[in-house]
């Protein structure tokens, strides 16, 4: 009896004291290939903050992620600091779940939301000012084309990113030489539409959310798209299937518009051996890309906020973190500081010693502020179900939009 | 001579009764816990939540009570409702000409091998505890229209003489084209779910007494008599069975059709199911109040359907099973 009434007197003891000694343990939740991308640049973060712990709470994929921290959020229980994906960062940015930056103590207003890219900035921007959710990357949309097949058809990058016209006109060209611009129709009209959006207008709804989706935008989108698809210069290939890889690889479609994490599919997957095969260019008239990336946000029941705060901002302004993780995945800086790296002057011997990275920060500054809505995946399924119908059916692209806003606004207005 | 009553006199119970009786309900309550938390709470957060309008992104502090509007919306005012609907229906009478096939091919099993009935039967029923999703991915692949295997196989139809008229020359796009797609996800469903239907069948018509088919042989009836006088009859209950478990299953469709042309069903949604579709409306527009009620609308189709189903199978299945 004595000898337990030791141990146990002891055991207590030294927990105890152990317990005075733990550091303060901050956690952050991020998605599968994110969580290991932070618990890379730790290091940096723990040598300012000797007092913390950092603990990356990780393992799901980008699809299963965003429900479960739904669910973290509901009861209370998500982490210092998560990891929220672009599409979802609207849905959460009028209400009360995560804490207002621009406010005291973050202080996060309009001068510091300047250094990050317009876009995402309007993304995490609720109706009443308050902004949730610092960018942290930010995927331009680019355009990337094969060099040796536009040479053979006579077509310069410059031809293709003018204007949409000149990228039809250029896609003539090059189906005499048996070569398809591009792979769907759709995508030359979901590009489209994201052109010249004033500011206060968002892609689909405008600033009283109503759906604009019938206005001279779409209209012309629609348009373009039909034209591809009537001069029969798109592959009608689905995407990412295995013969979308192949199409690409076999030079038989000569460009794509798409995010700049594409360069790692192409470089891993698609045309391994083909360096200098590849270049990029702007998109045609500077489209934007909207919705993408990802953020970082401080739940309101997070009991570590200061050392949130540090811990977010060591990850987005310090900008030899940006460009840290930009050299291990690609993904782009949401901070245009973090541009004037180094590394994005590197030239890239893939794509026949172009400055790329200078083309996708160029691109990055261009993308504009388009007005989130929280209705945004709603409006795309619909808007693309109509473009499926006009291009594969001939609906006519007039009643084909106000069918689009009719439906939208059947389900918006409930 | 009456006795006086026997009077029973209340005793409270011994410690070791009661402890007995403890034990045995703490034995069970790991399955009624789960089946509390996990199975009966969803269901009546789910009934309780279609009379909502609730985004989850919002938080549970903003659901708003809006009473048969989701019901009404779904119902009346939702066209991509009931092209699910549709759907899902055309792939439930594809499901149920599962039935046919795997009757006969039971029999088949049941006349024709001794040795390897066994083994044949297994292999049969690999499929049903294959994942749904892997199974879904390689038949993507196989359905792929320029590389896919199944249009490399119609191309060497094809190309047979006389009869390669009949085949198309390959190329056709299974999973793009709205007239192809329901019968190519019908496919993988009947692939995965004929072992199991055959299992059954099997395991049934083993049960049926060998003197009924002596009898029949002595009145001269061929294997296919047989197959119509005995073993149908006799499998009524179990056909009633595997039917009921084909409507419940295929209303509910969501691994296939998700997997092979994505939530929103593809080209004019086609391959849209209601369940997918309820998925959609749940996690891709956020609107988790009308998605509930999908739900229930789509739970009372299915009673409905059961009941219709009993009706039609249940007493005769009854009659004959005893």
């Amino acid at each position: 009896m004595k000898t337990t009434r030791a141990l146990g007197l002891s055991l207590t003891l030294l927990l105890s004291v152990s317990q005075a000694q733990t550091k303060k343990t901050l956690t952050i939740a991020a998605w599968a290939g994110n969580d290991k991308l932070i618990q890379s640049v730790l290091p940096g973060f723990l040598k300012t903050h000797p007092d913390l712990e950092v603990k990356v709470v990780g393992g799901l994929g980008y699809g299963d992620y965003h429900p479960a921290l739904n669910n973290r959020l509901q009861s209370g229980n998500a982490e210092d600091v998560v990891s929220l994906g672009g599409p979802f960062v609207v849905g959460y940015a009028n209400g009360n779940f995560f804490e207002d930056l621009s406010k005291a103590p973050y202080n996060a207003g309009a001068s510091f939301q300047r250094q990050f890219v317009k876009s995402q900035v309007a993304v995490a921007m609720g109706t009443r000012g308050n902004f949730i959710a610092i960018p942290n990357d930010a995927p331009p949309n680019v355009m990337f084309y094969r060099r040796d097949v536009l040479k053979k058809a006579g077509v310069t990058p410059a031809q293709l990113s003018s204007s949409w016209e000149g990228y039809i006109a250029a896609g003539k060209k090059l189906k005499a030489q048996g070569v398809f611009i591009t792979n769907g129709a759709a995508d030359v009209a979901s590009t489209a539409w994201t052109v010249n959006i004033p500011s206060g207008e968002g892609v689909y709804f405008d600033k009283d959310g109503k759906s604009l989706v019938d206005n001279a935008r779409f209209v012309r989108a629609f348009t373009l798209a039909k034209q591809t698809r009537d001069a029969g210069l798109d592959s009608k290939i689905g995407g990412w299937t295995p013969e979308w890889y192949d199409a690409f690889k076999k030079g038989k479609v000569a460009t794509i518009v798409v995010g700049s994490w594409f360069e790692n599919i192409l470089t891993d997957q698609i045309d391994k051996d083909g360096a200098s095969n590849w270049g990029v260019a702007l998109p045609p008239e500077k489209s934007n890309s909207v919705g993408g990336g990802a953020f970082f946000a401080i739940p309101a029941s997070s009991k570590n906020k200061a050392e949130a705060w540090d811990l977010i901002r060591y990850l987005t302004v310090n900008t030899k973190t940006q460009a840290e993780v930009f050299k291990q995945s690609g993904n782009f800086p949401a901070n245009l500081s973090a541009l004037r790296e180094p590394i994005f002057k590197e030239a890239s011997a893939f794509f026949g010693g172009q400055q790329v990275r200078q083309t996708y920060a160029l691109a990055a500054r261009n993308m504009s502020a388009a007005l989130p809505n929280k209705n945004y995946a709603l409006a795309e399924t619909i808007v693309g179900d109509q473009l499926t119908q006009v291009l594969e059916q001939g609906k006519d692209i007039k009643t084909a939009l106000s069918e689009a806003k009719a439906l939208i606004e059947r389900r918006t207005s409930r | 001579m009456t006795q006086a009553p026997v009077q029973f006199q209340a005793r409270p119970l011994s410690s070791s009764t009661r402890a007995r009786r403890l034990a045995s309900y703490l034995f069970i309550s790991p399955f009624f816990i789960f089946f509390l938390v996990f199975a009966l709470f969803p269901t009546l957060f789910s009934f309780y939540l279609s009379f909502q309008k609730w985004r989850q992104t919002s938080g549970l502090g903003e659901m708003k009570f809006s009473g048969l509007e989701n019901y009404h919306f779904t119902l009346f005012s939702d066209p991509w409702f009931w092209k699910a609907v549709g759907n899902t229906l055309i792939l439930g009478v594809y499901g149920l000409l599962l039935q046919p096939i795997a009757l006969v091919l039971a029999f088949a099993i049941l006349v024709g091998l001794k040795r390897f009935r066994s083994l044949v039967t297994a292999l049969y029923f690999l499929p049903y505890i294959t994942s749904t999703v892997a199974v879904a991915l390689i038949f993507t692949v196989v359905y792929s229209k320029n590389t896919g295997l199944l249009n490399a196989f119609l191309s060497t139809l094809h190309g047979l003489p006389l009869v390669g008229g009949l085949f198309p020359n390959g190329g056709v796009d299974w999973l793009g084209d709205p007239n192809t797609v329901k019968p190519a996800i019908a496919l993988v469903v009947l692939w995965r779910y004929l072992g199991w239907n055959v299992l059954l069948h099997l395991s049934r018509m083993q049960a049926i007494p060998q003197d009924l088919y002596d009898a029949a042989k002595i009145d001269g009836a061929s294997t296919g008599q047989q197959f119509r006088f005995v073993t149908l009859p006799q499998l009524m209950p179990m056909l009633f069975l595997t039917v009921s478990l084909t409507i419940i299953g295929q209303m509910q469709l969501f691994d296939e059709p998700y997997v092979l042309v994505g939530g929103e069903g593809g080209w004019a949604q086609a391959g849209l199911t209601v369940a997918t579709y309820l998925y959609t409306t749940a996690f891709k527009f956020g609107d988790a109040g009308t998605a509930a009620a999908m739900g229930w609308i789509l739970f009372a189709g299915i009673l409905a359907l059961s009941t219709l189903n009993n009706r039609i199978f249940g007493a005769q299945g009854r009659a004959r099973g005893e």
